[in-house]
Order: structure tokens, then C-alpha cells, then sequence
């Protein structure tokens, strides 16, 4: 067994001041993240440079989302770069990073049961497909909970994978150079 | 002990988010928060877990991360390689397409996207293809496959190790 399983297997901890830079460097790209989203309205009311760069933003997210007008959040008179239910999704892993270090240490890397990934999902995807089968049209409300839902719970399972990976490629990149 | 081959969960989680992200219909699939490209680096990871059921060696997030990270960056290529060829060898301008269908549906089109869509037709009328269209595009995709290929594949690290650790 290597070193880094070792470790993981024994304690789930890993070097405190390691993870709290990774958590800080995640921290920062989510927040990013969020501000790129209700950039791409604003920027298209300044006009010039500012709605290049908007329609480059929508352009990107339009990737990773339907950006369907009615089901979206407006903002500057423009729909956000994605849509309600993933604004929700984003902002909830976002507030999950935030409050993270208030509800478990940043170097501990167990995660939860998986059952705290399953359930929200489940929510999710019966939200989805209620809909799409005109069984029960989903709302502003379902959307926006079962997004924030998921997108909170997800960090608790991701982070630590982030955390161990950065944590193990370290180590492997200092065994190669020392060796 | 032989150890085991990087490369296939690799091509497999390539192959599965370039089918998703190319077929239509299922490309659709990738409109919620790039699921298919999650599904791509999960899937990759599976391929490599089963080459080590049989074998002393841990499925380590180091692993994990780098399948999805890889098959990422390979399907971005991919995927944006092959919207390029589409669009070489297609007769059609796709953006009059759009605007066609905007007309049918009755859709208001905000002067901004009416302005960016003239202009990128432009350019298909000219060259084939719009560049400007091509390169956004694939700018967008060798930051987003990567991502969110390493997120499923971290994903599925942290599920299957969760699953096969002992239960106190």
C-alpha cells in the first residue's frame, strides 16, 4: 500500500495547512464561478468591449445550461448567464464551501454516507421528470430548493475528493523529484 | 504484479462524453450542469476500477483525478474538432437556421444577439465556418470537459471507495 492510502485509511486527515490552501484556492474559483454568472447581464448593458465579453460569457454557459428565458432570473434587464435552477445549484455549493469549515475540519477528508447524495438527487431528478411527463409542472420554488439542495450537499463529497487529490499528486510530484 | 492500463479508462471516458456531447438529441444531456461529461469521467473511473478488483492496489484519488482530467481534454478536442468538420461540410448556415426558428416561434431577439448572430453568419457565409465561433467554443470546452470530467471522476473515487470500505 502506498503512502497516501496509508494515511487516509488510518485517520481520513491530511496536512491542515495544505488543505486550508486548496480550500481557499476552491473557495475563490466558486466565487468566481457566481460573479461570471451575473456578470454576463451587466456587461451587456454597457455596450463596446463590455458586451464582448457578455456574449462571450453567455456563450460559455450556454455549454452548461438550456439558459431558457422563462426559467431563468433576470438581473440588469438580461436573464443571468444560466438558469434559476442552476444559479441555485452554483450558489448552494458556493454557501456549502463557505459554512464547510463550520461544520467539519478542512483537513478531514471522510465524506459523508452516500445516502446525503442519493436523496437529493433522487429529489432532483423527480422534480425533473414530474415535469417533463406532465405529471406536476415544477415551479421557481422546486427549482431553486432542489438545485440549492444538491449543489450544498455535493461539496461535502467533492471537496474532500479535491483535497485528496491535490494532496496525493503533491506527493507523487515530491517522491519523483526527491528520488 | 502487472500494472494496470491508464490509457483505456482514459479512451473510455473519452468516448462516452464525446458520444453524448456530439449525438443529438443526447447532447441535451449536458445542459444540466454538463452531466455527460460528469457521466464521461465516472465512467472512466469504473473502467479502471475493474482492472483493479483483482489486484492489491488502491483506486486513488491521483488516479481518479487524472482519467477524468485527460478524458476532458481529449473529448474537448474532440468535440470541438468535430463541430468544425460539421460545419465544413455542411451546406447549411446553421445561425439563419436559428434565426428562422426564432421567426416560427415568434421569438423577440435582443438587438445585441441579432447583431452577433448577423455577424457570425457573415463569417459561415464567407469561410464555411465562423471562426469566432469555433475558437469560443473551443476555449470553452478545454475548461469545462476537464472540470467537470475530473469532478465526475473524483466523484466516483469517493462513491466506489466509500463503498468498499469496511463498515464499522
Amino acid at each position: 500500500m502506498n503512502n497516501s492510502s496509508k494515511i487516509f485509511s488510518e485517520n481520513e486527515y491530511i496536512d491542515s495547512v495544505f488543505s486550508k490552501k486548496i480550500y481557499l484556492i476552491v473557495l475563490i474559483l466558486s466565487a468566481a464561478w457566481m460573479i461570471l454568472i451575473f456578470l454576463a447581464p451587466y456587461f451587456s448593458t454597457t455596450g463596446g468591449t463590455g458586451e464582448k465579453i457578455s456574449s462571450f460569457i453567455y456563450l460559455f454557459f450556454s455549454k452548461v445550461c438550456h439558459q431558457n428565458d422563462d426559467r431563468s432570473f433576470h438581473a440588469f434587464g438580461h436573464n443571468l448567464g444560466v438558469c434559476s435552477r442552476c444559479v441555485w445549484i452554483y450558489s448552494g455549493f458556493f454557501a456549502g464551501i463557505l459554512i464547510y469549515p463550520l461544520i467539519k475540519k478542512i483537513s478531514n477528508v471522510k465524506i459523508p454516507s452516500l445516502w446525503y447524495l442519493i436523496i437529493p438527487v433522487a429529489i432532483l431528478g423527480a422534480d425533473v421528470l414530474s415535469d417533463n411527463l406532465g405529471i406536476i409542472s415544477n415551479t421557481f420554488i422546486s427549482r431553486s430548493v432542489t438545485g440549492f439542495l444538491i449543489g450544498f450537499v455535493l461539496v461535502f463529497f467533492l471537496l474532500p475528493g479535491f483535497l485528496k487529490f491535490f494532496y496525493e499528486v503533491n506527493l507523487f510530484l515530491k517522491n519523483k523529484l526527491s528520488a | 504484479m502487472n500494472s494496470p492500463n491508464r490509457f483505456t479508462p482514459v479512451l473510455y471516458g473519452t468516448i462516452v462524453m464525446t458520444l453524448i456531447s456530439v449525438f443529438p438529441l443526447l447532447n441535451l444531456i449536458n445542459l444540466i450542469c454538463c452531466a455527460g461529461v460528469i457521466a464521461g469521467g465516472f465512467a472512466g473511473v469504473y473502467s479502471y476500477r475493474k482492472q483493479l478488483l483483482n489486484t492489491n492496489i488502491p483506486l486513488t484519488h491521483k488516479d481518479g483525478g487524472m482519467i477524468g482530467i485527460l478524458s476532458g481534454i481529449l473529448a474537448a478536442v474532440l468535440v470541438s474538432g468535430f463541430g468544425l468538420i460539421i460545419s465544413l461540410f455542411s451546406e447549411a448556415n446553421p445561425l439563419l437556421e436559428v434565426m428562422k426558428a426564432f421567426d416560427d416561434l415568434s421569438i423577440q431577439t435582443p438587438p445585441e444577439m441579432a447583431y452577433y448572430i448577423e455577424k457570425f453568419s457573415k463569417e459561415y457565409n464567407e469561410f464555411g465556418f465562423s471562426p469566432s465561433i469555433t475558437l469560443i467554443s473551443f476555449v470553452s470546452n478545454i475548461i469545462l470537459y476537464p472540470l467537470f470530467g475530473a469532478i465526475g471522476a473524483l466523484l466516483a473515487v469517493s462513491v466506489f471507495n466509500k463503498k468498499n470500505a469496511p463498515q464499522v
